[in-house]
């Protein structure tokens, strides 16, 4: 063996990006070419929806009559006047009544999402807490939930109670979006309780005890932080379904009253023009079709981006 | 195992009594009744009919009664269909609305699978974007948007499927636009899951040992990969069959098929309760006994997995 | 086109010595081992010349296995030791062409096993030299095994589809291979999972695997990196005892050299993707002439260590592996640094014992290292 003499040499430390968990997080995001898409037009569309009743060239039930006689009683087809999009038999302009039917989308995603949240959070960060009796009696609870064939539950809800005061509230949207929310819970509240389970038993969480940190505490700042990543997800990936739900409501002339434009209603009012005048169901499909694929493509980027074991892509 | 099946089994009893109870409370709840027209009729004929169905008895009494009926198998009178009982009216259309179901069922997993399998396998080739593309059709497409889409453009334009009606297998053509109008989310939803899933397994170890040992590749794909790759693709067969039963209501009200789903929002709008009830149960405990398969079949084929 | 092939590229096959000449007489039996002797002497199983394997990534290309080249004899142990990340697992992989092809490639070099040139195989060719020929077994044992199919299944697959037995046969044939494994009552276990079995075990089933078309090479991955200390001794027993019993050549792919030296004939240290020193074991051990092997060395706990006195590292990281410079590629980390360590990298020159060469010019006849 040499004689180990001399003076070390200063070892080359490489060099390293931060790499906390969001930032990676973000990084991954933004290199997925279809999330960033999505991302997009998830923005475009809350834009739109806020922007809605400013920037809509007219009133999206003020009908325009005799432009509808002077098109011998038919509804004015797109790109060819001042109604940008068509007009549909009342003469009603199609790109005022999008807009209001974006909002009516982005508003059900947002406060069905709020719903899920307000009720699936509590109640599995309970059940995973506290375990024993009352994760069995909540866990049976959801379990009753869960057997409710969801939108049979939610037509039920919805046309008992549209005479009611509270059906008739927002033409009828807050009975929808409470509907679709006490039916979409379940699946958050058991995401919490697994994520929250998994950590429970980390000994972080028992030397935050043994601390005397409160309870609450632990729960509020310690492990739902931790649980973020797949509750933002599960959020996210909701909101396709509660979208869909409302806008197949609306179909069936179950929900938003009319003259609100929901994407579901102008689909259903423009299915007897299919073939006279089919810019009436193909704008509004597109509109719905978007609104999915970006929220699903935004959601889907949002898991590959948070998911910890997934392995770089290439 | 067979304990675990024993107690689901029983634990579905008591969650649809539950379900039925509260379909029976909200229903009763809404304002308005069964004799409702345009048109009022005199209170007097009101009170006479509620009389004859014993809608004037306390809740109570009219849940228990139906209860106690409905576990002799009575469903009860239709209020609507005067001259039916809300037995015919299910076991006319049952069939119908089961066969439909099936069908779309079959078809989203051998339509699904399949394509993404291949996807994976030729992954970023022709194949892979043409089954992402069917994907992105799948879950952008409201199935009533689907279902109007399929009904104006095969049926009224090109004329080569009648426009509404369902003979089963007496008439095949009326199967295909309404089963492929239910089942196009589910295909978009099984390939998609089914993809991922196989790109995930591509990059398993087990993968390579069995390519070291020099297996075949057809071997390698369906022995060692699908098999893998299927199970996490199970897990999502439970609420897809829930889509399945709770949406064809509207692919049977779209193409007419006579089936009980269509029956669904015309009674809660008519308050016709033993329909209404009816259709939630049937409905409840198919969800329940499909949830109980799927969960089964995930035990089955992962050996991992054992319930005690 | 027989699918046997060693004839595909016009070398003798093993099978060649008729079986008759074993058994018939003294005479017969000196002549097949005079046979078997030439045919070990006039060529090796495996040799291996300036191969390079590359991977081609975002950031830049990975030259993960650069100009590496050595030889391997027939029933000889090798052991190829390094840090992660300094080429060992990658060389292996190559040789069996396990590469992923995007991002991997092999670009340039030879093997020659048992006189095949296998990269001139096709891919069906290379397909049937697997498992047949040559068995891997990989480090981790609880991810290496497929999870929903019965350890039985797993080890008559290779029988099958090699040996083309039937499925009983097979079947036997993995009995036999679990019993030789050390899994009691093995018959009873063939119809578990791999779950059902510890690490060590699971181990031993990958090299029931391994094993079970009798192949004359094997490949050890870090075979009990993941295991505890008291099964990795069983495991490499076995590993030894079988190779010894069946004349199965193997490498053995470590980064302990505590383990190296307990099992190999010859040893290859492994830095940054070039081999940087090779010798027979007892060579590198007693006199190894490059820093890094003497760091390896050094960093190792000895029994008669002062106590409390602190563990030996060798500072500093290995370096990136994208686009090397022309440099010594330890020179970052070494004690013995020169300038022209900086400018030029060494080449394998020989040091002394037989076959014992060593990349630095530090300890070259006339450096300045002693």
């Amino acid at each position: 063996m040499a004689n180990r003499t001399g003076t070390l040499e200063q070892p080359a430390v490489a060099e390293r990006r931060s790499a906390s968990l969001w930032g990676d997080a973000w990084r991954r995001l933004i290199r997925n070419r279809l999330a960033v898409v999505g991302g997009v037009l998830v923005l475009t569309f809350f834009s739109l929806a806020i922007l809605g009743p400013f920037i809509a060239p007219y009133e999206y039930q003020a009908q325009h009559l005799p432009e509808i006689l002077a098109n011998n009683n038919r509804p004015i087809p797109p790109f060819g006047s001042q109604f940008l999009l068509g007009t549909d038999n009342l003469g009603r302009d199609l790109f005022s009544r999008l807009l209001d039917g974006a909002q009516i989308s982005m508003t059900v995603a947002l406060v069905v999402q709020a719903v899920v949240l307000l009720i699936g959070l509590p109640i599995g960060a309970a059940a995973a807490w506290f375990g024993g009796r009352v994760d069995t009696y909540l866990m049976r609870f959801t379990d009753v939930i869960y057997a409710f064939p969801d939108l049979l539950f939610i037509i039920l809800l919805s046309v008992a109670f549209r005479e009611t005061f509270f059906g008739k509230a927002m033409n009828g949207l807050l009975l929808v979006f409470v509907a679709i929310g006490l039916t979409a819970w379940v699946g958050m509240a058991r995401l919490v309780r697994g994520q929250l389970l998994s950590l429970k038993e980390t000994e972080f969480v028992e030397a935050a005890r043994a601390i005397g940190v409160s309870d609450f505490r632990i729960v509020t700042r310690h492990l739902l932080p931790n649980a973020m990543g797949p509750m933002i997800v599960a959020v996210t990936l909701g909101i396709p379904g509660a979208i869909l739900a409302e806008a197949t409501l609306a179909f069936i002339g179950i929900g938003a009253q009319a003259p609100r434009a929901s994407w579901g209603s102008l689909v259903a009012n423009g299915q007897p023009f299919l073939r006279s005048a089919p810019h009436l169901v193909i704008f509004p499909a597109l509109a719905v079709a978007t609104a999915l694929i970006s929220f699903t493509f935004l959601g889907d980027g949002l898991r590959d981006a948070l998911d910890p074991k997934l392995k770089g892509k290439q | 195992m067979l304990g675990y099946i024993v107690r689901r089994v029983l634990w579905i009893i008591p969650v649809l009594f539950v379900v039925s109870l509260i379909t029976f409370t909200l229903m009763h709840a809404a304002p308005g009744g069964p004799w409702d027209r345009e048109k009022k009729l005199p209170a007097s004929t009101i009170a006479h009919l509620d009389a004859k169905y014993g809608l004037d008895d306390p809740i109570h009494i009219q849940y228990l009664t139906w209860v106690g009926n409905m576990v002799r198998g009575d469903l009860g009178p239709s209020y609507k269909y005067i001259d039916r009982s809300v037995n015919d009216i299910v076991a006319d259309g049952i069939g119908t609305t089961a066969h439909l179901g099936i069908m779309a069922f079959l078809l989203s997993v051998i339509i699904g699978i399949p394509l993404g399998v291949i996807a994976a396998l030729r992954h970023n080739g022709i194949p892979d974007y043409l089954a992402t593309f069917v994907s992105v059709i799948g879950i952008a497409t409201p199935s009533f948007v689907a279902a109007i889409l399929l009904l104006v453009f095969f049926s009224v334009t090109l004329r080569w499927f009648p426009t509404h009606g369902w003979e089963g297998w007496a008439e095949p053509d009326t199967m295909v636009l309404p089963t492929l109008a239910l089942s196009l989310f589910p295909i978009a939803q099984i390939a998609r899951f089914t993809r991922a899933s196989m790109l995930e397994v591509t990059r398993k170890d087990y993968v390579r040992t069995a390519q070291s040992k020099g297996l075949r590749e057809r071997s390698i794909v369906v022995v060692h990969m699908i098999r893998n790759a299927l199970i996490p693709v199970v897990t999502i067969l439970g609420p897809l069959l829930a889509f399945l039963i709770t949406g064809s209501f509207i692919i049977e009200t779209i193409f007419s098929v006579p089936g009980i789903g269509r029956y669904y929002v015309t009674s809660i709008g008519q308050r016709d309760y033993g329909v209404i009830m009816a259709m939630t149960m049937l409905y409840a405990a198919a969800i329940a006994v499909l949830n109980l398969v799927v969960d089964v079949l995930y035990a089955y084929i992962d050996p991992r997995i054992r319930y005690s | 086109m027989t699918d046997d092939p060693s004839r595909v590229a016009g070398g003798p096959a093993l099978t060649d010595l008729p079986d008759d000449v074993h058994v018939a007489t003294e005479e017969g039996r000196r002549l097949a081992e005079q046979l078997a002797d030439n045919r070990r002497h006039a060529r090796k199983l495996l040799e291996v010349r300036n191969l390079s394997t590359y991977f081609y990534t975002r950031d830049g290309v990975v030259h993960a296995v650069d100009d590496v080249s050595f030889e391997l004899d027939y029933g000889e142990t090798l052991g190829i030791v390094g840090e992660s990340g300094c080429g060992k697992s990658v060389t292996a992989l190559s040789l069996t062409r396990l590469i992923a092809s995007p991002p991997g490639k092999i670009v340039s070099g030879q093997i020659i096993f048992d006189g095949i040139d296998v990269l001139k195989l096709s891919n069906e060719e290379m397909r049937l030299l697997r498992g047949k020929k040559i068995g891997f077994i990989f480090q981790d044992p609880m991810t290496s095994l497929n999870p929903t199919l019965t350890i039985g299944y797993q080890i008559a697959e290779s029988a099958k589809t090699h040996l083309g037995l039937s499925r009983k046969a097979a079947d036997d044939r993995a009995v036999e291979l679990l019993s030789k494994v050390g899994i009691p009552r093995s018959r009873e276990r063939m119809g578990d999972y791999p779950h059902q079995f510890s690490g060590g075990m699971r181990q031993r089933v990958m090299i029931a695997i391994a094993l079970a078309c009798d192949p004359m090479l094997l490949l050890a991955d870090e075979p009990t990196t993941a295991l505890d200390v008291t099964i990795q001794a069983q495991i490499l027993e076995l590993i030894r005892s079988l190779s010894d019993e069946f004349g199965t050549a193997v490498i053995l792919i470590t980064h302990d050299l505590g383990i190296a030296a307990g099992m190999c004939h010859r040893i290859n240290v492994m830095y940054a993707g070039r081999i940087v020193e090779t010798g027979l074991v007892d060579d590198i051990f007693e006199a190894p002439r490059m820093p890094y092997a003497w760091g390896l060395l050094d960093s190792l706990p000895r029994l008669d260590e002062v106590k409390g006195a602190r563990l030996r590292t060798i500072e500093g990281m290995p370096p990136d592996l994208i686009d090397p410079t022309a440099e010594c590629r330890f020179a970052p980390r070494c004690k013995y640094v020169h300038d022209r360590c900086r400018s030029e990298e060494p080449e394998l020159t020989p040091r002394g014992g037989e076959g014992h060469t060593a990349r630095c010019f530090g300890t070259e006849p006339g450096g300045w290292i002693q």
